[in-house]
């Protein structure tokens, strides 16, 4: 379970590649590179806790929609994030996520970029040996 | 997984010094060349993926003419942003990916009465307020309370919400394009989700490239143009906005980004990237983006006009004047990420066509009906944001620009350099101490976020707007330099 900035792949933008034994991993990956993003997840209080519950079709469709409703909740609930803790259900396509941090405070944590969105550009999930996804953020 | 950065190099054939043309033959499903406004420089250093993407966007159905591309170009998520693209609006499509997520986001440029020597004493006073003032950086909340019934309002009145509730004043609304409104909004095709993630945001900036900045009218090129817009000399304090719709306007983006995605196959649509998904223009899930794309933009002029009002509370304040007194006028505001339905000439015929502008300003000429006032007679007003080290430009639309372009100019000076690699060579600290000894204070939220935003990351910003001179779709009026800046 890994993920890596990609500084090639996006000008204007944040590109990263995540991968994972499993798609628990691989969605557990991914959201770290975008919680990450907005904030150094150690400077945020787990103060806060949210669920996500989500189905899609696709694996891709349930990537994209999941860390989508993190960009959402940064922005209703003014919230940046200290941990992320996801299963994913390989058969059902089904989710369950449970999302902790904090209402931004810039005094004591440290912010990165906001995210306007999470883009289709060049996204995609593969099966290798395990799984790997590439992502584009709009910043 | 990469992005298409080894696309081939184009057999550019070559119309003039600074104008390109892509054949069809470049790639497979062209319906029209593309061309590129660049001079021979930055032709040779333009990010490769931008030729692939300005293909892809020529293959869109109903397009007209060229699918264009402006000197500050670079790679995008679909469109390249510096994009511009005209299409029928009985055949051809819209698409979000033609307009970006942030739509409406845009570019603002006020006076002062103050000059250079009278604000730097106290620069750092006014800056720190100002930061204090606007909100800025991830998840920033405005101080405009707003419930679902009043933030429908501003998606239907733009700007002229702002003033009738006391943000601005009446005659800040005709230095707007489109005079700070687009009347087909309608807030039934706006998604709940939408009005959630934008109501608190009213009146904030956000973050990645946009800003605040106090600047001093360092160059003018054209006394008497930049007298009629309140510019009357080289030590004069303007004041430069850099956002658009927020959080709000990124939803309807991803909104229908699904949307469309589901609904192209119906509509035998094919695309080359699914950042390029549309719907032909005519359909209801075209129109109805359209409609919800104009909530966005008014939300967008509504933002940038809280925001000026809080600045004139700011300068008020360290100066102990009123903005009136302060004669803190508005120059322009300019939408640069937008689509329109808009009448130009093509083949030697005066017909509609809905333009999409990412990364591209409106640059009309003199004579347009959608300009009033003195615009009218002068051309619109343009203004392109540079980077915090090196400063910006405020540049006017010409007949050329309408002959060629669609009435359309550039909208920045355009990054060379990706945000990682940016984060890699610059430290967010260091940058910001050695701005200070070159006499522009900064203000931010995150340091990664500011060392994304160094100078090197971006191209020359006077070469860029040199070419969009000699390209004849501008014309130089005044350079502004950079004193004070507030980055999200």
């Amino acid at each position: 379970m890994s993920y890596k900035f990609l500084s090639d792949v996006a000008i204007a933008d944040t590109a990263f590649e995540a991968t994972g034994k499993t798609l628990t991993e691989l969605f557990q990956s991914a959201a770290v590179a975008l919680i990450t993003t907005l904030a150094d997840p150690k400077t945020v209080k787990p103060a806060l806790a949210k669920v996500i519950e989500l189905k899609a079709e696709t694996v891709d469709k349930l990537l994209f929609n999941f860390l989508e409703e993190l960009v959402y909740l940064k922005d209703t609930d003014a919230m940046v994030f200290s941990k992320v803790t996801v299963t994913v259900d390989e058969q059902k396509l089904t989710l369950l996520a449970t999302v902790k941090g904090d209402t931004v405070k810039p005094a004591e944590q440290k912010l990165g970029q906001d995210i306007k969105a999470v883009t289709m550009h060049y996204f995609r999930v593969e099966k290798t040996n395990g799984w790997k996804a590439q992502v584009v953020l709009d910043i | 997984m990469m992005a298409n950065r080894d696309a081939p190099i184009p057999e550019f054939q070559k119309q003039s010094d600074f104008v390109w043309d892509i054949p069809t033959a470049y790639k497979k499903g062209m319906l029209v060349p593309g061309r590129m406004f660049a001079s021979k420089q930055l032709l040779q250093d333009m990010d490769r993926t931008v030729y692939d993407q300005l293909a892809n966007v020529a293959s869109l159905r109903g397009i007209q003419q060229h699918a264009l591309c402006m000197p500050d170009a670079h790679s995008g998520y679909g469109f390249p942003i510096g994009g511009v693209a005209a299409f029928d609006p009985e055949e051809g499509i819209i698409s979000p990916g033609g307009i970006g997520f942030d739509i409406n986001c845009g570019m603002r440029l006020v006076t002062t009465n103050l000059t250079y020597k009278e604000v730097k004493p106290r620069l750092k006073q006014l800056v720190d307020l100002l930061f204090q003032r606007v909100p800025a950086g991830v998840g920033c909340k405005g101080f405009v309370k707003l419930d679902k019934k009043l933030f429908q309002q501003i998606m239907t009145q733009g700007a002229g919400w702002c003033v009738d509730n006391g943000f601005g004043w009446h005659e800040d609304l005709a230095a707007i394009e489109d005079n700070g409104c687009i009347k087909q909004a309608d807030p039934a095709f706006v998604s709940d989700k939408a009005m959630t993630r934008g109501m608190d945001q009213l009146g904030t900036l956000g973050s990645g490239n946009h800003y605040l900045e106090i600047q001093y009218a360092g160059e003018i090129f054209d006394q008497a143009v930049a007298k009629k817009l309140g510019i009357i000399s080289e030590d004069q304090i303007c004041v430069m906005v850099h956002c658009g719709s927020r959080g709000f306007g990124h939803q309807i983006g991803t909104d229908y980004l699904k949307i469309f995605l589901d609904k192209m196959a119906s509509y035998k649509l094919n695309v080359l990237d699914p950042e390029l998904a549309c719907a032909p223009f005519q359909s209801k899930e075209g129109q109805q983006y359209y409609s919800a794309m104009a909530c966005a933009a008014n939300m967008a002029f509504a933002n940038r006009q809280v925001i000026l009002h809080r600045i004139r509370e700011c300068f008020s304040e360290t100066f102990g004047k009123s903005p009136e007194k302060l004669e803190m006028n508005m120059v322009y505001d300019v939408a640069h990420n937008i689509a329109k339905l808009e009448k130009h000439t093509v083949d030697g015929k005066m017909k509609e066509v809905v333009v999409h502008r990412k990364g591209a300003t409106r640059a009309f000429g003199p004579g347009r009906k959608e300009l009033t006032g003195k615009f009218n007679k002068m051309g619109q007003p343009v203004i392109i944001g540079g980077s915090m080290e090196t400063g910006s430009y405020l540049l006017l639309g010409t007949e050329g620009a309408l002959e060629q372009t669609f009435g359309s100019t550039a909208h920045g000076s355009g990054r060379t350099m990706s945000r990682t690699q940016a984060k890699r060579d610059f430290n967010g600290e260091q940058l910001q101490k050695d701005m200070e000894k070159r006499g522009i204070y900064v203000r931010t939220t995150s340091y990664s976020g500011l060392a994304e935003e160094a100078g090197k990351a971006y191209k020359p910003i006077s070469v860029v707007v040199d070419t969009l001179e000699r390209a004849g779709i501008s014309k130089k009026i005044v350079g502004l330099k950079p004193l004070g800046n507030i980055k999200g």
